[in-house]
């Protein structure tokens, strides 16, 4: 009897969300074109694309090795910096830099996109059976195409020595070989480059690949990130119209009469509850399918713009959703009236939809990357962008569920108290 | 008939122990409703109607006193009270995107209704009100009079024993008021109990035998329409309507023998006189000695309203 009720509020909420044509261009249109703007413009624009030159700083510690004719970090110096080869000087803008600490900084500034530190040990690592070298690449999360491309270019380069070093291993004579497999990495990135910036000029850059400093391949779709990106913070803007539905209950006295029928209170709570979330999950899956359609057909890409893991999917989008609803429910809470629920929830929603990196990666920026952390965007977008552009499975994204869902527990404790407040006769 | 509804001792203080009293500010509130009666309670806007019906629902709880309905205590059984009442809001309590058919359903499963039950009783309640055509229609697309009669339906649902009206005739059109009263007195003689609450004494006296006056959280008369007219006696209310303000003669307005009092709102004198007809010329020739000039004269047999001002000072509608 209590849950025919609950459903009955619910449904009544859901329906009015879902037959209110405003609200659907708001929620559905609008995050759907906005992702689509963002994907073309980091690549799957026109055919006149023009990617600027990437700063990119090289910081050379390498002392190479007795076994090496060259030291492996002087590659990067001479293809990026002394002599890159005439395909890249369209792409690269490097220098040599010596301060470290002044590099970084003018990568978190913007004067530079890319600094490449190449470590003392470098080479001595790369050639030594077993071991392998480890590069550190700042880069800035705004750099856009430009940083991309450079990244490509080092992890080219990074990729040929990963194959060199296993030659060593398998007894190639190294030494004789050494000035070709220099000219392999070199023609390698470059190569690539051509190939990235091909791709660029044929609608096709959406597909750029990126390699890791792993060295393993991975297609990169830039709505694998924009999409979850814009879809949870649009989600939470509907979560917060079903939060502010509770104030205009109140005002039009339609709560009130619900609660002269014999049901108890929380029956009304409850339903506004399971309606704000149902329409949360409802909002993130028409979303994610438009989106696999807008990235899969539209933009032709193969990638699994959410993934593969549907457990893990699941998984996110359940608790995310969960937090998404409590904390709307918790902004509109403090609101006094429904006209400034809705403006205080805007406002909040999108502050934290920012911080949490809805449009702007945030996560390498200081301080924003750590004050992300305390966002239910930041959780989900990592959760989703873990399983789709990092391919990690359901064990990758516990963290990210435990925090979504602590999150949630301790919203609706404070929802709760807040309404059982307000409420109070 | 028997005794349905006693209010005991009833108050309400918000912000105890300090905060004001909206309902029993001298002392609490006692009112007996008889089962299958349309009891009025008449007052001017803020004297504590709204309050003592959400009290009477469960909406408030009481600071201190009970509502007994049927038997049950709202402080102590309130959802076995809110099975018997059907309680229609000042406001329209209702879902504008949704139909009528859809608000009906809604508040039906609310009531505990389900399966064909609560389509038959929707199909029901729609015939009843008239709007079984538009049954489909959003409420939002409704004209005032039909959100009104729909505000009723909701109601209805259930087919509760008891019915709160709270100014079901508040910002509509006579035609609509005049279907409210006629809804009102047919589901009266389908036995059902009626509470009605109001600042239109014409809807009072039409409605209801009995009638309770309500000012400042208090009732302060009580009993059918003759009882309460002949605590006024034969005084009647001369009623002078003035383009200017006329505080400089309601003195000597008031100072006339056999006029027992005079007040003055929105360019209006109100003169309580026993026989009106003869204290009128004296009070015509005071206001031309004043050199005012008098836009219209009307003089009102003993009613409530004369009741109210005489109780109160006041009209009904200041």
């Amino acid at each position: 009897m209590i849950w025919r009720k609950i459903r009955a509020i619910a449904w009544a909420d859901i329906y009015q969300t879902f037959t209110d044509r405003s609200a659907l261009l708001f929620n559905m249109v609008s995050p759907l074109a906005i992702s689509m703007i963002i994907g073309a413009a980091f690549g799957g624009g026109s055919n006149d694309v023009e990617v600027e030159a990437a700063k990119v700083g090289v910081l050379n510690f390498d002392a190479g090795s007795v076994q090496a004719e060259q030291a492996f970090g002087d590659i990067y110096t001479q293809v990026l910096v002394e002599a890159p080869p005439d395909e890249l000087s369209e792409f690269i803008d490097g220098k040599t830099v010596t301060d470290e600490k002044k590099a970084r900084q003018q990568v978190e500034d913007g004067d530079l996109d890319v600094l490449v530190v190449v470590p003392e040990d470098f080479t001595a690592s790369v050639i030594e059976p077993g071991k392998g070298g480890t590069l550190r690449v700042y880069y800035n999360p705004g750099a856009g195409i430009p940083g991309d491309v450079a990244r490509s270019i080092i992890d080219g380069i990074m990729t040929q020595l990963n194959n060199q070093n296993i030659a060593l291993q398998v007894g190639i004579p190294y030494a004789s070989e050494q000035a070709s497999l220099n000219n392999q990495a070199v023609d390698a990135a470059v190569a690539y480059v051509q190939q990235a910036s091909q791709q660029l000029r044929e609608k096709e850059a959406i597909a750029l690949n990126r390699v890791s400093v792993e060295g393993e391949v991975r297609e990169f779709n830039s709505l694998q990130y924009f999409g979850p990106g814009v879809a949870i913070l649009f989600m939470t803007y509907a979560l917060a119209n079903g939060a502010v539905s509770i104030l205009v209950d109140q005002r039009n006295w339609t709560m009130q009469r619900i609660w002269t029928t014999p049901s108890p209170r929380t029956v009304y709570l409850g339903g506004k509850m399971v309606g704000i979330y149902v329409t949360g999950i409802f909002q993130m899956i028409v979303l994610m399918v438009a989106m696999i359609f807008a990235a899969n057909v539209v933009f032709g890409s193969d990638v699994a713009v959410w993934g593969t893991d549907v457990i893990g999917i699941v998984l996110i989008l359940a608790s995310v959703v969960a937090a998404g609803a409590g904390f709307a429910l918790v902004v509109a809470s403090f609101a006094k009236n429904p006209d400034q629920g809705s403006s205080i929830t805007t406002l909040v929603l999108t502050v934290t939809g920012l911080l949490g990196g809805a449009f702007i990666p945030v996560s390498d920026v200081p301080i924003l990357g750590q004050l992300s952390k305390i966002t239910l965007n930041h959780w989900g977008l990592d959760g989703f962008t873990t399983l789709s552009f990092d391919g990690g499975t359901v064990v990758d994204i516990l963290p990210n569920v435990a925090v979504l869902l602590v999150m949630a527990a301790v919203f609706f404790t404070i929802v709760l108290f807040q309404f059982g407040r307000r409420f109070r006769s | 008939m028997t005794t349905f509804v006693k209010l005991d001792n009833l108050r309400k203080q918000y912000s105890p122990p300090d905060g004001p009293y909206a309902v029993g500010p001298k002392e609490g509130v006692n009112l007996e409703i008889l089962e299958g009666e349309i009891f009025s309670l008449l007052g001017p806007n803020g004297a504590g109607k709204t309050t003592i019906i959400s009290m009477m629902s469960g909406l408030l709880t009481p600071t201190g006193g009970d509502v007994l309905i049927g038997g049950f205590s709202i402080t102590k059984q309130p959802l076995d009270v809110k099975k018997q009442i059907g309680v229609v809001p000042q406001d329209l309590a209702l879902y504008p995107n949704l139909s009528a058919r859809q608000n009906l359903n809604l508040f039906g499963t609310l009531y505990g209704l389900s399966g064909k039950n609560l389509s038959k009783r929707t199909d029901e309640v729609l015939e009843f009100i008239d709007l079984k055509d538009r049954a489909g229609d959003r409420i939002s697309e409704y004209s005032g009079g039909m959100k009104r009669r729909v505000n009723i339906g909701v109601g209805l649902m259930h087919r509760p024993k008891m019915l709160f009206l709270d100014e079901p005739t508040v910002a509509i059109d006579p035609q609509s008021r005049r279907n409210i009263l006629d809804t009102v007195k047919e589901l009266n003689q389908q036995g059902m109990t009626v509470l009605y609450t109001t600042h239109y004494m014409e809807e009072a006296q039409e409605l209801s035998k009995r009638i309770g006056i309500i000012d400042h959280g208090q009732i302060i008369a009580l009993g059918t329409l003759d009882e309460l007219v002949k605590t006024v006696g034969e005084y009647d209310i001369i009623r002078l309507t003035l383009p200017e303000p006329p505080q400089t003669v309601l003195g000597r307005l008031g100072a006339i023998p056999d006029i027992q009092r005079a007040e003055t709102s929105d360019g209006e004198v109100r003169l309580i006189a026993r026989n009106g007809r003869q204290q009128l010329p004296e009070a015509i020739r005071i206001i031309n000695e004043a050199g005012l000039a008098l836009h219209g004269v009307e003089i009102q047999e003993p009613n409530l309203e004369a009741v109210f001002l005489q109780l109160t000072g006041r009209a009904l509608r200041d």
